[in-house]
């Protein structure tokens, strides 16, 4: 079996901003095992966003490599990506990105059903009755709260059965209260679908919930802790 | 209150943001420009299209006035000169013929009077040329090229002299004519005018229906049907004198409502446009409304400032807009128009005209268009909390929750795009359709108005070739020059589908107290100047100065003269000479007057030699009018008329090719013609020269109509454009979201052309249905030939295929454009 469901080698991400280039990623090396939680943290502009969408293959890495259950996605073509994130990540933003013409339950079987496959609806009643949602699924997304909205996209990125789960600052929006409640059911669901979480957050509090922290700073990885452990960066 | 004076602010905040916003400035000043554009132009050119399409009318009749009567008293002309709707009056009286020339043993040449009103004023339009002067002396001529070509003197000129000899009510005369004028132009040109005191000489009267044709043209152009009647009324027409009022006269109240409809469709079209810009745009900016609201704005003075934004982008807009229109209209259209041929007569007289109406309801039109249309926005930004403003995305108002929908997840997607904002939807759909039925509306009637589909006549022949010596006046000048050998060759033309002879025999009809009687009264009554009682006698003694036409034709013929009767008869009976079909002449005799009424004729040369018929069948059909005598023409079977008479000859033929309009086979058959030893005794009726005829009096009506079709065509695409290109960049977003979420650049694009397709299709339906209806009736209201409506299938095709490709295409080429502008995750943060 293989060990790494994630991995990257020497990845780097330069944008030219006028004259001057910014080293967004600067040579990661990073690996995440099967079903770890993974919390990576870091200053705003530290690069922790653009490794994520790295990740999940919403960007194009200037060097290095991005590798998903072994498989490279430098070079995919841009159907093959799409399909790629349909099936094996589930994408939570900061801002929800619900679509708004669609109900809690659309979106949530949105990328099943582009998929074409058969909707498993127990399987979706079960997550939506486990983020407490049940009530609100014929609801249009601009009539929820922040806190349900992440819900719903929770819901969505787990509706796939995806491997991964990537979740992009998904608490920035919300109260600590909703924040800690959403994490704790994006963990509890992560670990009942037996999903690999890497999320991301400048909230350390928060990072302490996950299994492993990753800390960023400048495009690089300056350090990396396992609950329980020293650091191995 | 003290005043506050913030006006300077306010200017400079807008024109702030319009620099700012320097590409939503342009987009807006374009659909200023555009609509301004295409108002002035399609006023314009619509204007010129209806002026055009009335020449067209005066240049097919060959006059300018709105009624003509036949036969006019002096009472009557008093009336109409005293009646103040009638602004002028012209009077003509036709008063003989050319009988033959020295080169031209059967020339087809009239001679007709003009007074001043006619020959001055209302033939003014119709003349693109005049030498000379009109005739003064008794042996003077007014003369035409074609007229004089007719007699075999195509190289006279004014100054010239013509021998000839000629026809009128006394009597055959011959007399040696100067031409004293010449002219070209529209209308009938196989006509010497003549004198007032030649006229005076001939015998002739005015109050003749035969002879006096009397012009009006009344101040009042829109006149009802029931106005007319009435007018008529006050005639006091007798019994031989007619009252028409022209077609286009006719239906002015029709075609002045059609007119207003164009417009009002073509206006809609450009409010709809001018309308979803200015709402798409304001709705965008909601957000920057709301922000200028937290710094301080108050709601009043954010108006103002939209408003002035407005005010600057119109009024620019519009002084653009109506200058390129009047580029386009004023210097464009006069050069395509003389590159087209049309004369310096009328692109003199101004091609296209100005009218600073158009200009003015131009200027006003959009200007009330833009404050309409930023009403809504504008109130919409102003109302809005800066809270909510702050975070504005367009989405459903007032709908909280729905159902989940059925089907595929592709097609419902875009299906639920299409129905989200309904009336955005309605907006475009409306704006399409309306440009749609307006291109469906002017093809059809462009179509139905081609030469082609106006040229029609009887049996659909393609020519008709007529032997000019049988209407010589003695039978000894007649000679069978269409005679079998004639028709032989002309069959043995490849192109040469049918020809079928229609031969002839004078017959007199012998007075009997029935049929005979009946005829003979009814027809002095109509058409002659004498009582019957005066000449009853003498048809009576001798029917042979009473001649007529025994006609016969071939079974095919027969076939199709058959069916277009009222009540068809038997045709073993007319094969067989038992029955025959007469020619009603205009005479006031109903098919039961006539039918069951025996009928005899006896040979002209042989009086001894007699046939009775029994009248079967009635036809107003005036191909058989060709000889006409007083008594009935009748028609049999050509082997019972050649069975009957000794030497019937040929009168006409009439031939079909095997190819509509097949040019090369009619230059065969005048080659034909022309070298026969015969050449100038056939005359021939040519529907493609008919066709060339009608095309030329067209003259560039046609291209004119097509303009207004592009323009439209155009601001229906615009509108769809402009419409798709906001609502991809609105939804950038969403679609991002989508796609970061695993939709494939396939399947997006998928939904884009399915939402395409649902444009094209509901306009389609609107258009077919809304649209086709609103046609029909703007067709019928125009349609004062009295045209079938037929839509032309290949330009239907052509707009379908069109439509659904624009419609297909534009949004998917606004997202490859767009996608371009940054990473799935750039573009869901809004990055531009």
């Amino acid at each position: 079996m293989r060990e790494y469901i994630v991995e990257t080698k020497n990845l780097k991400k330069y944008y030219q901003m006028g004259a001057n280039t910014v080293k967004a990623l600067d040579g990661v090396d990073f690996r995440v095992k099967d079903q770890e939680f993974v919390a990576i943290i870091g200053k705003s502009g530290s690069g922790k966003s653009t490794l994520l969408h790295m990740l999940g293959g919403l960007d194009v890495p200037t060097e290095g490599e991005v590798l998903v259950e072994g498989k490279c996605l430098l070079g995919l073509k841009k159907e093959q990506l799409a399909i790629f994130r349909r099936r094996k990540i589930g994408f939570i933003f900061q801002n929800y990105n619900l679509v708004p013409d669609l109900n809690v339950y659309e979106n949530v079987i949105l990328p099943v059903e582009l998929d074409g496959r058969k909707v498993d609806v127990e399987y979706v009643d079960g997550i939506l009755e486990l983020l407490g949602l049940s009530e609100k699924r014929e609801a249009l997304p601009g009539t929820l709260s922040g806190g349900q909205q992440q819900r719903a996209a929770i819901a969505r990125a787990l509706a796939a059965k995806p491997a991964i789960i990537l979740a992009d600052e998904p608490t920035g929006n919300l109260d600590s209260v909703t924040s800690h409640d959403v994490l704790g059911l994006l963990k509890m669901a992560a670990r009942q679908f037996s999903q690999t979480l890497i999320l991301i957050t400048h909230d350390r509090d928060i990072a302490q919930l996950a299994d492993r922290i990753v800390h960023i700073e400048d495009g690089k990885i300056v350090g990396d802790t396992r609950k329980g452990s020293d650091s191995y960066a | 209150m003290l005043k506050n004076p913030n006006q300077k602010v306010i200017k400079r905040m807008a024109g702030n943001a319009l620099k700012v916003n320097r590409r939503k400035t342009i987009t807006l000043f374009l659909a200023v420009l555009l609509s301004s554009f295409l108002v002035f132009t399609i006023f314009t050119v619509g204007d010129s299209y209806f002026r055009l399409q009335k020449i067209q009318n005066i240049r097919m009749s060959g006059a300018e006035f709105d009624a003509i009567m036949y036969g006019v008293t002096d009472e009557q002309r008093q009336m109409c000169e005293n009646n103040p709707d009638i602004v002028l009056t012209g009077t003509a009286g036709v008063c003989g013929w050319v009988e033959k020339t020295d080169q031209d043993s059967t020339p087809d040449v009239g001679l007709i009077w003009a007074d001043d009103g006619y020959w001055t004023q209302m033939m003014e339009p119709v003349r693109e040329k005049l030498e000379g002067r009109y005739p003064t002396a008794l042996d003077e001529i007014m003369v035409t090229k074609s007229a004089l070509k007719e007699c075999g003197y195509e190289d006279l000129d004014v100054g010239d002299t013509l021998a000839m000899s000629y026809g009128t009510h006394e009597g055959i005369f011959t007399g040696t004519f100067r031409i004293c004028g010449l002219w070209d132009g529209y209308g009938p040109k196989k006509q010497f005018y003549v004198s007032k005191e030649f006229y005076d000489q001939s015998g002739w009267k005015l109050s003749q229906a035969a002879s006096g044709r009397y012009f009006m043209d009344f101040k009042q152009k829109i006149m009802t049907k029931t106005e007319q009647n009435a007018f008529i009324e006050s005639m006091n027409l007798g019994k031989q004198q007619n009252l028409f009022f022209m077609g286009d006269f006719g239906a002015s109240v029709q075609i002045l409502a059609g007119l207003i409809g164009l417009i009002a469709v073509t206006c809609l079209c450009a409010y709809l446009l001018i309308y979803n810009i200015m709402y798409l745009s304001v709705a965008g900016k909601v957000r920057y409304y709301g922000l200028l609201q937290t710094v301080g704005m108050t709601e009043k003075q954010i108006k103002r400032m939209m408003k002035e934004q407005m005010l600057l982008i119109g009024s620019a807009g519009t002084v653009l807009g109506c200058l390129s229109g009047g580029l386009v209209s004023f210097f464009l259209i006069p050069v395509v128009v003389k590159s087209l041929g049309i004369k310096s007569g009328y692109v003199g007289a101004g091609m296209v005209r100005f009218h600073p109406a158009v200009l003015l309801a131009t200027i006003l039109l959009v200007g009330v268009t833009i404050f309409l249309a930023s009403q809504k926005p504008t109130k919409m930004a102003a109302d809005i909390s800066p809270i909510e403003a702050l975070g504005y995305r367009p989405t459903h108002k007032t709908v909280k929750e729905r159902k989940a929908g059925k089907g595929k997840v592709i097609a419902r997607l875009s299906l639920e795009q299409f129905t989200k904002d309904k009336k955005r939807t309605a907006v475009v759909l409306l704006s399409l359709a309306a440009s749609l039925s307006v291109y469906f509306c002017i093809v059809t009637m462009l179509d139905s108005q081609a030469a082609r589909t106006i040229v029609s006549n009887y049996m659909d022949t393609d020519m008709v070739i007529k032997n000019d010596t049988a209407c010589k006046e003695k039978s000894e000048d007649r000679r069978d020059i269409l005679d079998d050998s004639f028709v032989k060759s002309i069959k043995e033309n490849a192109g040469v589908s049918e020809a079928h002879s229609m031969i002839f025999a004078e017959i007199t009809v012998p007075w009997e107290p029935d049929f005979a009687e009946m005829w003979m009264k009814e027809f002095y009554a109509k058409w002659m100047s004498i009582p019957y009682s005066k000449e009853k006698i003498e048809y009576q003694n001798h029917p042979e100065n009473f001649g007529s036409s025994l006609i016969g034709i071939d079974e095919q013929e027969f076939d199709y003269l058959n069916n277009s009767l009222e009540h068809p008869i038997n045709k073993e009976d007319f094969l067989s000479g038992k029955v025959c079909i007469v020619y009603r002449n205009g005479l006031d005799l109903s098919d039961a007057d006539i039918i069951g009424k025996n009928v005899t004729c006896a040979l002209y040369e042989d009086q001894q030699t007699t046939k009775t018929f029994t009248i079967e069948g009635v036809t107003d059909e005036n191909y058989y009018a060709a000889l006409l005598g007083y008594p009935p023409t009748i028609i049999a079977s050509d082997q019972v008329v050649k069975t009957f008479a000794n030497h019937p000859i040929t009168l006409k033929i009439s031939i079909k090719y095997h190819k509509e309009y097949d040019r090369d086979t009619e230059q065969k058959i005048l080659s034909l013609l022309e070298e026969s030893d015969n050449a100038k005794d056939f005359s021939w009726e040519s529907k493609i020269e008919d066709a060339d005829e009608i095309e030329k009096a067209q003259g560039n009506m046609p291209q004119l109509g097509i303009g207004i079709v592009l323009i439209l065509a155009f601001i229906g695409i615009m509108n769809y454009m402009n419409t798709f290109v906001v609502n991809v960049q609105s939804r950038m977003t969403e679609l991002s979201v989508m796609e970061s979420i695993g939709m494939t650049p396939k399947q997006l694009l998928g939904m884009l052309v399915r939402e395409g397709v649902l444009y094209a299709g509901g306009a389609w339906l609107v258009t077919l249905t809304v649209g086709m209806g609103v046609t029909y009736l703007l067709y019928e209201s125009m349609n004062y030939r009295g045209i079938a409506f037929s839509v032309p299938l290949l330009p239907l095709l052509f707009a379908v295929g069109i439509s659904f490709l624009v419609c297909t295409m534009v949004p998917v080429l606004t997202w490859i454009i767009l996608e371009k502008n940054g990473t799935v995750v750039e573009r869901i943060k809004g990055v531009e």
